[in-house]
């Protein structure tokens, strides 16, 4: 099991401090997916690079982030850290074709990172590189390790850096908006992917997506980060069909599914900089049911059975 | 209601000098786009959507077939630079799109400092564009950089209007928003084109979008328009690649 709590990143700037994350909670199944959804720049990818452990030299990192055989992520040595990214985590990124290296074939990147995160001879590795790109459908491996990324279309490179995120049979795997570049049917397909390969190795998985489709249809539990905090989270079927938070409510509101409906929706105002400093609700300034309290106090985390939600809204009265 | 249309291709074939076999990106084109129409473009990548974009914005030229602006033919190349002058492009990636060593207010005016416009009227023109755009007159002397992404995106499409363009050619205007940017972006799209009568010719990959924003829509496959969907009359997808396309995304 997965365990985020009370993850809190703060930076210092001009002798001030500003929270860029501030107490994130949530906690993940093996084999289940946990989807991040908000706006751009909400803190989304900042939460996973934390989780991965990319973060550990920063001194306002605090928080505990537990993975099975490791108590605290963000505590490891640099020694430790090594072996935990080879062993335990995968990450695939938004971009792969920048991710692989195009002067080399991807057979020998692919080889490469097998043999280092299996511990065996390259030639071990390439037979593993043939196997497991036949699995995630290729229908010729041995011509695909021949080639180069740039040869390769959008599709096959996301496939190919698949590939090298699974190899090692990791616990976690992180996907940064995996399929936003790449076109409807592509992206269809990776998602397919991905989620078989899921299904066979039983992997955690965290996708950073601002497509809320994609979110409730591939995912157990969605969080939903907004300026730097969690505001809700809760299962995919409850938050599509009543989402708590007024953030959430104007969020499912902008992606509504039906063609049909010609009606535009957007949420006013812009989202909040991580540099002001605010006492209160930090969607305050752009909610349409606020209340006095919510501008002076800031919400608590609420736990209301099938889900966490931070507004004023919940938790108050729950007790009538 | 029989207006000329503003634009007008048929059998327009093109391909790229060198392809293989003299292969063809496009394929038999036929197109009539009228003034202020909200035309919407899908099909997946590599099926020519930005190729036809590209000869639309006047960059490339057919290699066969007939391409009419107002009804008369464009041969040579000043008929060419003075149709660019009507036609504006809006990118894909904002970020790429801009100076990040100017100011917002700057790059908005650069178009017009090109034509010699008076320094009077271009701080009204500029003004309105980015109030129209919802850019807050705080934000006029900042960089990129402090803009939200959405923002510039809309920086973007205030520069792209300052020239008054006929045409507004939108490649993926919204692969790089969130949701909520998204709305904002279509709502001022669909403003423009009511208030500047400009015409819009959006290209993307993502029907849900496109269905909300245009009157007409293409379905490009390989080079081919294999259908033109009209959404203002309820018409569904005959075809069943583009069925294919819009079920994807409704499941």
């Amino acid at each position: 099991m997965i365990k985020v709590e009370g993850l809190t990143i703060s930076i210092k700037k001009k002798a001030q401090t500003y929270a860029l994350l501030r107490d994130v909670n949530f906690s993940l199944e093996q084999g289940q997916t946990l989807s991040l959804v908000g706006e751009s720049g909400s803190g989304k990818s900042l939460i996973t690079y934390a989780v991965l452990g990319m973060l550990n030299h920063l001194e306002g990192l605090e928080g505990v982030v537990g993975l099975p055989g490791q108590k605290n992520v963000l505590r490891l040595s640099s020694k430790e850290l090594r072996r935990f990214r080879r062993e335990q985590i995968g990450y695939i990124p938004q971009n792969p074709r920048e991710c692989l290296t195009p002067t080399l074939k991807v057979g020998s990147q692919l080889t490469e990172v097998i043999a280092v995160k299996t511990d065996r001879s390259v030639r071990a590795g390439r037979l593993i590189a043939r196997d497991l790109l036949q699995s995630l459908g290729f229908p010729d491996p041995e011509k695909v390790l021949k080639m180069y990324p740039h040869q390769l279309s959008g599709g096959m490179c996301q496939r190919v850096a698949i590939a090298m995120a699974v190899v090692s049979r990791p616990a976690l795997v992180v996907a940064d908006e995996p399929t936003s570049s790449l076109d409807l049917l592509i992206k269809q397909e990776i998602i397919k992917v991905i989620k078989s390969v899921q299904t066979e190795q039983g992997f955690a998985l965290i996708l950073v997506t601002h497509d809320l489709d994609l979110a409730f249809n591939c995912s157990n539990k969605i969080a939903v980060v907004y300026g730097g905090r969690l505001v809700e989270t809760g299962t995919a079927h409850n938050l599509s069909n009543k989402p708590r938070h007024p953030y959430t409510r104007s969020l499912v509101r902008c992606s509504s599914r039906t063609g049909a409906d010609k009606s535009i929706h957007y949420i006013p105002g812009e989202p909040v900089s991580i540099y002001t400093r605010f006492k209160g609700c930090r969607y305050f300034n752009r909610c349409l049911s606020r209340l006095e309290i919510c501008e002076t106090r800031e919400p608590a985390w609420v736990n209301l059975g099938d889900g966490q939600v931070a507004c004023w809204h919940y938790g108050r009265d729950e007790s009538t | 209601m029989n207006k000329a249309p503003l634009l007008s291709i048929s059998n327009l074939s093109f391909h790229y000098p060198g392809a293989r076999g003299n292969r063809n990106t496009l394929e038999r084109i036929e197109l009539e786009i009228f003034e202020g129409d909200r035309i919407g473009m899908l099909g997946e990548s590599g099926s020519g959507k930005t190729t036809l974009s590209l000869i639309l914005a006047g960059l490339e030229r057919p290699s066969t077939g007939l391409f009419l602006f107002n009804g008369k033919r464009l041969l040579g190349r000043k008929a060419y630079r003075d149709y660019r002058k009507k036609i504006q492009y809006l990118f894909q990636d904002p970020m790429e799109a801009v100076n990040r060593y100017r100011k917002v207010f700057e790059i908005v005016s650069e178009p017009l400092t090109y034509r010699k416009t008076k320094k009077e009227a271009i701080v009204s023109i500029v003004s309105e564009l980015l109030k129209t755009v919802g850019i807050d007159p705080l934000r006029w002397h900042d960089y990129p950089d402090q803009l939200s992404l959405g923002q510039i995106q809309r920086v973007c499409l205030a520069r792209a209007m300052t020239t008054n363009p006929k045409i507004l050619i939108c490649d993926e205007p919204f692969s790089a928003l969130d949701v909520s940017n998204c709305g904002k972006m279509k709502e001022i799209l669909l403003q423009l084109n009511a208030n500047h009568g400009v015409t819009l010719f959006i290209i993307s990959h993502e029907p849900k979008s496109l269905f909300k924003l245009c009157q007409k829509i293409l379905v490009l496959h390989k080079g081919k328009i294999i259908e033109l969907i009209d959404t203002t009359r309820g018409q569904h997808a005959q075809h069943e690649y583009s069925r294919k396309l819009l079920e994807i995304n409704t499941t």
